[in-house]
Order: structure tokens, then sequence, then C-alpha cells
């Protein structure tokens, strides 16, 4: 198991959230569902690759670089 | 507690509630119909739509609040609703009863805000948008396990198709506040460590008993009504703050663990149309061909502002030609038939002309927003235009400034963020809009040669490009510049939730496009009417002795040199506004433009504009006895014939025309966007500061041009 932020999540691979960190961005990201133990996934990142497009089990979220760092995860490998 | 009667006469009032993108307006608009009007709330600029129905005989007031994921805000619009929902806790005589929107489909997200409803204690309706995706069958069971879990009121409906609308109106019908009594709720956990630790809480919290979850509400979020956003704090707010996020991301956290096992069960079968989502999300946000076929819908829409709107502008034009026409030949002429054709009548084409424009884009922009494209368009322009202030959102503000800023002003309302809305506000008149090309086209015929140069570039189709580029180039400039200058408190999140595409709902946006139109005539319109009056008089009146004189002068002069009627009408009409009130504040401005290379002639030309840019060119032609203002190559010979009189140098040198063309670029001489910005930054000091900015911009621009080419 390797931990690290969903910014840095490969794309179109399946990783689960391992903790929030806690910032005031946090509550936002867990009131949109992003929340430990959730499976998430990066479909797409934008042009110039700031902002990221991520799709949990019904819903897609976009997130800013800075927003998607406060997201831990871990990718089985 | 909720202690308000309701007699059959008295208007019951409700609050609708929900996610954005959960149906709500559209539910909105099922229930109320036309019967609807949009405000601003109190001090800010954010929508307030209310509307009025009856059902049989009792009557309802409906506030369609603006969307929010949560009670904790994020955004303006969330905020508000926020606001609204706690003051009205408050307040006995004022409960409404909420009906809270979902979207089927979506549940798990969605349902959120819906339990710190509950949680609050109020009356909630729960209607479960979207039903048209479900059978019948489904559609009950799933009402049956929601009315079961949670004891309210529950209607599964589509406020698209409206299957369902009639059982939300048979229930609100029977609905009677006053047997209202609030459930146990099992999704407030009040916790024990970190709640009551700080001096807040005991003035808030003297109710003695169990926490409630308004109070623990409150105490979370800061004075500006956001929780904790507050970027200054000392080491002990820093702690209070911090045991506050925990406190609520644990109470968020709670709510989903005990919503999670309930609403898997359900949701297995509702599941949306994803994958065709996932394959077209596949290619428009894709990272070339996304921002490809975006510019390619840019460009539609720029043109259909541009072109489509030719001929509804064209068909008022003549109109108010014709009835300005009519009444000059029926009246008596004087001044009061001047006041009416001249002043009121073209007034009032001045705010009409606008409306084609208005509607075809927020026409334009309400499919696209309906369909869910604009939240792949933040998406994919939210960092590229960060740098500049701005938000995704703020392009199709700047494409659509291409053909007029007012819509695309107007258009900026969906910016969540205020400063990156305030920015694009700022910007946009910089956008060089479709009232400059016939100030561009004359200055640039007199300056550049018609020559095309490697087999396709025109000289002067470059030098019209060329103008184009420098006002974007600014507008980025000055954004960029503005980002560093205005501070405001709050970060500046995108968390933006991307639906399924659907289809638009055409009936909501028509809704949308009528109140756009309407609320324009009625609140900018209103002061466009007033200036365009106070120009009308400004160039057409003078002191009586001096415009006696004129007239006088141009008679003699006529006899002179033996004119005919027409042309001596002509002849005085150039004396006449050479010797109104503007013609002599062009004269007194003469000092201060000089400078960047103009005369007062120009300079009453500047002040006549203000009312429209284009009029530029039918003051010139005014001020140079030329008979038509469409014949612009005879005001082009007028103009490059022109010498100062007392250096008998030639006035329109090509560092005048590029020095004039710079300042028709970057000046504010629209009092239309003005009036526009007036009211959607809700106060003078916003216009004001834009007129200020630009017009030295322009002064400055121009000067160094100038003075680089002289």
């Amino acid at each position: 198991m390797k931990f690290k932020t969903l910014s840095k999540a490969p794309k179109r691979r399946a990783v689960t959230v391992k903790d929030i960190k806690e910032s005031p961005q946090s509550i936002r990201l867990t009131e949109l569902g992003i929340l430990p133990g959730v499976s998430i996934m990066v479909m797409q990142k934008s042009p110039l690759g700031n902002t990221m497009y991520v799709k949990l089990k019904s819903s897609r979220i976009a997130l800013r670089k800075d927003e998607a760092e406060q997201v831990l995860i871990c990718e089985p490998d | 507690m909720i202690t308000t009667t309701i007699e059959s006469t008295q208007t019951q009032s409700i609050a609708i509630v929900g996610n954005p993108n959960s149906g709500k307006s559209s539910l909105f608009n099922r229930l109320t119909g036309m019967r609807q009007k949009t405000g601003n709330y109190p001090g800010v600029t954010v929508d307030k739509k209310t509307g009025r129905f009856n059902i049989s005989d009792k009557r309802f007031k409906v506030t369609d609040l603006p969307g929010s994921y949560s009670i904790f805000p994020n955004t303006m619009d969330e905020k508000i609703t926020t606001r609204i929902i706690l003051e009205t806790l408050e307040d006995d005589d004022e409960s409404p009863c909420y009906i809270y929107v979902a979207d089927v489909t979506r549940l798990e997200k969605q349902i959120l805000l819906f339990t710190q409803l509950l949680s609050l204690q109020l009356p909630v309706i729960l209607c479960l948008n979207m039903a048209d995706r479900m059978d019948g069958m489904h559609a009950r069971r799933i009402e049956n396990i929601f009315r079961k879990k949670f004891s309210v009121p529950v209607v599964a409906l589509s406020a698209k198709t409206g299957e369902g609308i009639d059982r939300l109106k048979q229930i609100l019908s029977e609905y009677n506040l006053e047997d209202f009594r609030p459930e146990p709720d099992p999704f407030f956990d009040p916790g024990d460590q970190f709640l009551f630790t700080d001096t807040r809480a005991d003035e808030r919290t003297n109710f003695g008993g169990p926490v409630k979850y308004a109070d623990f509400v409150k105490r979370i979020l800061s004075e500006d009504g956001y929780p904790f956003r507050d970027r200054m704090l000392s080491s002990n707010e820093a702690i209070a703050k911090s045991q506050r996020i925990q406190e609520q991301i644990r109470d968020t956290m709670h709510r989903y663990a005990i919503l999670d096992p309930f609403i898997q069960h359900i949701t297995s079968e509702t599941q949306p149309t994803a994958s065709k989502t996932d394959s077209l999300d596949h290619i428009l946000t894709h990272k070339i061909w996304g921002p490809t076929i975006f510019i390619g819908l840019m460009l539609l829409i720029f043109q259909a502002i541009f072109a489509w709107s030719q001929y509804p502008m064209e068909w008022i034009e003549t109109g108010f030609g014709q009835l300005s026409h009519f009444i000059d030949r029926h009246l008596p002429s004087g001044w009061i038939t001047d006041l009416l054709t001249e002043g009121i009548l073209a007034g009032i084409g001045g705010v009409v002309i606008f409306i084609p424009q208005i509607a075809i884009l927020f026409f334009l922009i309400g499919i696209l927003e309906q369909t869910g494209y604009m939240t792949r368009v933040v998406f994919m322009m939210d960092s590229s235009l960060r740098r500049f202030g701005m938000n995704g959102r703020s392009v199709v503000a700047l494409v659509s400034g291409g053909a007029c800023a007012i819509p695309a002003i107007m258009s900026t309302r969906n910016i969540a963020g205020w400063k990156e809305r305030l920015i694009t506000i700022m910007v946009t008149p910089l956008i060089s809009c479709s009232a400059r090309i016939p100030v561009y086209a004359i200055l640039i015929a007199m300056v550049v040669p018609y020559k095309t140069i490697g087999g396709i570039f025109n000289l002067q189709g470059l030098a019209f490009g060329l103008m184009y580029f420098l006002g974007g180039f600014m507008a980025l400039v000055v954004g960029w510049v503005m980002k560093k200058i205005i501070k405001t408190g709050t970060d500046s999140f995108l968390m933006l939730e991307m639906p399924d595409y659907t289809w638009p709902d055409w009936k909501t946006i028509l809704i949308t496009v009528y109140h756009k139109v309407k609320t324009f005539v009625t609140e900018a319109g209103k002061i466009i009417f007033i200036i365009s009056i106070i120009l009308w008089f400004m160039a057409s009146y003078g002191p009586p002795e001096r415009m006696a004189k004129a007239n006088l002068e141009a008679e003699t002069q006529a006899m002179e040199r033996g004119l005919n009627g027409e042309e001596t009408a002509v002849l005085a009409s150039t004396y006449r506004i050479e010797n109104s009130y503007a013609g002599i504040m062009g004269q007194a401005i003469e000092p201060i433009i000089r400078p960047i290379g103009f005369d007062w002639k120009i300079g009453i030309a500047l002040i006549t504009s203000f009312a429209a840019r284009e009029v530029f060119v039918g003051t010139m032609a005014t001020i140079y006895s030329i008979d038509s203002e469409d014949n612009t190559s005879g005001l082009r010979e007028r103009m490059s014939q022109a010498t100062y009189v007392d250096t008998g140098k030639k006035v329109y040198t090509p560092a005048t025309i590029w020095s004039l063309l710079v300042f028709y670029a970057f000046a504010m001489q629209c009092m239309s966007t003005l009036a526009v910005v007036r009211k959607e930054t809700n106060s003078w000091k916003w216009p004001f500061i834009q007129f200020v900015y630009l017009t030295l911009l322009a002064y400055f621009s121009s000067f160094i041009i100038y003075h680089i080419l002289s």
C-alpha cells in the first residue's frame, strides 16, 4: 500500500480515500462526499494540469490542485 | 417552535431548498409559471426569485433559495440560503414550510442538507426529482422508504415532465404547519470534548438542556457568515478554529455514516445514465478536443449575438425611426415635438435596441447551463483564467463582450466568487464591442492604405485585428493587476460538482430570458433613458443668445455662398452643434485633450458618443457638414482636410488617428454599460471606479502613442 495525495493519483485508476487533511477546504470536500473509505478515480486533468476531474460512485467533481492535495489516498499496488 | 396559525385566507410561505442542479428552479417554474419576479437580496447581487400560486382557495408565496450543498456556506449564494434559514428559525411569524428537492439519481450527496434541515427541526416536504427516470412502482417504493425513515411527507416527481406535481400540490393543500412536531433527530450528535471549550459558546447556548443543532451551526459560523475563513488568527484563535473544523467534519461524517447504508440500499436500482456522460466527457473535457470544441462554441455564440441580432436590431431602428418621422409630420414643430422624437423616443429606442442581443445570449447560456456543459467549461478554463483574477465562467462574458458589453456583464451573475465576478465586470468593456466597429472603420480607412500583402492579408483587416487584440490583451493585464490589488478575506474554491448531461428544460430557459430582459429594461433602462435625454438636450440646445447668433451666421454664410435649402440646413446644424452645451464643453476640454492630439471638434464627439460609441460618426458628420452619416467617404475627406485655425497644421495626422483609435479601444464611453454595472454591483462605487480607470488608461495610452508617432 502506498500513500499519497489525490493530486498525484494516476488517471483512470480507482483509489481509496484514506484521510482528509484538516483545512478550510476539507469541510466542503466531505460535504461533497469525499470521505475516508470512499472509492475515487481521476478522470481527466485540465489542459494546464492545475485542475482535475474526479469521479465518485455516482458523481463527478472538479477540483483544483490545492484542493486535491487535502485528500490522502492509498492505491492498491 | 412553530406557532403560526394559518387561516384559509392567509398566505402560506414556502421556501424551496436543494443542491445546485437538483432541479429546484424547474420545480419553482412548474409551481409558479409566470407569476414570479426576480429581485436582489438586500446588499448583494444574488437573484432573489419569488412567486405565487394558488391551490383551490389556499394561497402560497414561494421563494426559490439559492442552491446549496450544506448549511455551512462556501459561496455567496449559500450564505444567503443559510442566513434566511437561520433567520426564519428565530422569527416565529415568518416560518415557511420547506420543500427540499433532491435528484433521485444522485441521492448520496443531495440528502446532506436535508438532514441538516431535519436537525434544525424545520418542517420539510421531501421531493425526489427526476422520477421520470424510474417506473412508477419503483418511485412509490422509494417514497415509502423515505417516509418511514424520516417521518416527513415525500413525493417522487419530475420537475421536467410535470409528473407528480399534482401530488405535491395535494400535500401542500393539506399541509398544516400547526400540526408540525419535530421528530427525534438521529443525525446530530452533540459530542462532548470540543463543544463548549471557548467563550463564544456561553452567550449563545443559555437555553439549558441538550445542545440544539441551531446553536451548533451558529457557533461554527464566524462574523462574516462563513465558517472560519479568516486568515489572520492568533494562536488561541487558531486552536479554536481547528476545533471547529474538526467538529464540523465530525458532524458531516456522522451524517454520512448514518445515511450511507440506507442510501446504498435504495440507489442500486436508480443508477443514472452514467456511461453516456462518461463517454461524452471523454471528448468534451479532453486535453485537446475539449478546448477546441469550446472555442468553436464560443465563436458560435459570438456569431449569434453579432449576426443574428442584426435583423431584429434593424427592425427596432427603422420602427423607431418611422415612428419619430410620423410624429414629426403630424405634430407642429417645436421643442415639445423635438423632445418627443429626438429625446424620449430615441431614449426608449436606445434601451430596446439591446433586447435582441440580451435575449440571444441568455438563451444560449441557458442551454450551456442546463445541459451541464457549463461546469465543464469552468473545469477547463479555471486554471488559465485564475491567473488573471477570473473564473472559468468569465470566458462567456469576455467572448460575448466582443458583441456587446451589456449582455456580457449581465451574464457574470453565475460566477460564484465575488472578486472573480467583479474583475470580470471591470475588464469586459475593454473587449472591442460591435459599437466600436464604425469608429474603427472610418479611422482605419484614413490612416491605413487598402493594400493586400502576402496575397491574403489586407492591411486594413490586419489593423482591425490589432484593435481587437489590443482590447483582449489589456483585459488580461488589468485582470492580473486587479487580482493583486483587490483583497478579500475569503479563499477561492473550485470544488464543483459536474452533473450528468441532460436535455435542457426549454421552459426554464425561456422564463430566464424573459426575466433578464425585463430587469434590464426596468432597471438599467431607466438610467440609460435619462442620460440619453440629457445628452440629447446638451447636443441640441445652447445658451439662447449664442444659438441665435449661430443660426444667423449660418444663414448669412449660406446666402453668401448661394446654398440651397438643404445645404443651408446642414450648415445650420454644424453651427448649432458647435454652439450647443456639448459644443461648449468640447471646447472647454480642448486644453486637456490637445496633448493626445485631439481638437475641440473631436472633444464634442467624445462627449456625444457617451450615448453609444457609434454616435461618434454621426456627430463628426454633423460637425463637418456632411449631409448624411452614411456618406463616410465624404466625411473622411472633410476630416483629412481639416486644419487647426491657429497653426494651420492638419488635425488628422497619423499620430492623432492612432491616438483616437487607442482611445476608443480603452475608454469607458458607454453610459449603458455603466448603468448595467451599477445594477450588477448594486452600487455607484464600481461604475465610478471603472469609468475613472478606463478613462485614465485610455488617456495615457493615447498620450504615449501620440508622442511616439508625432
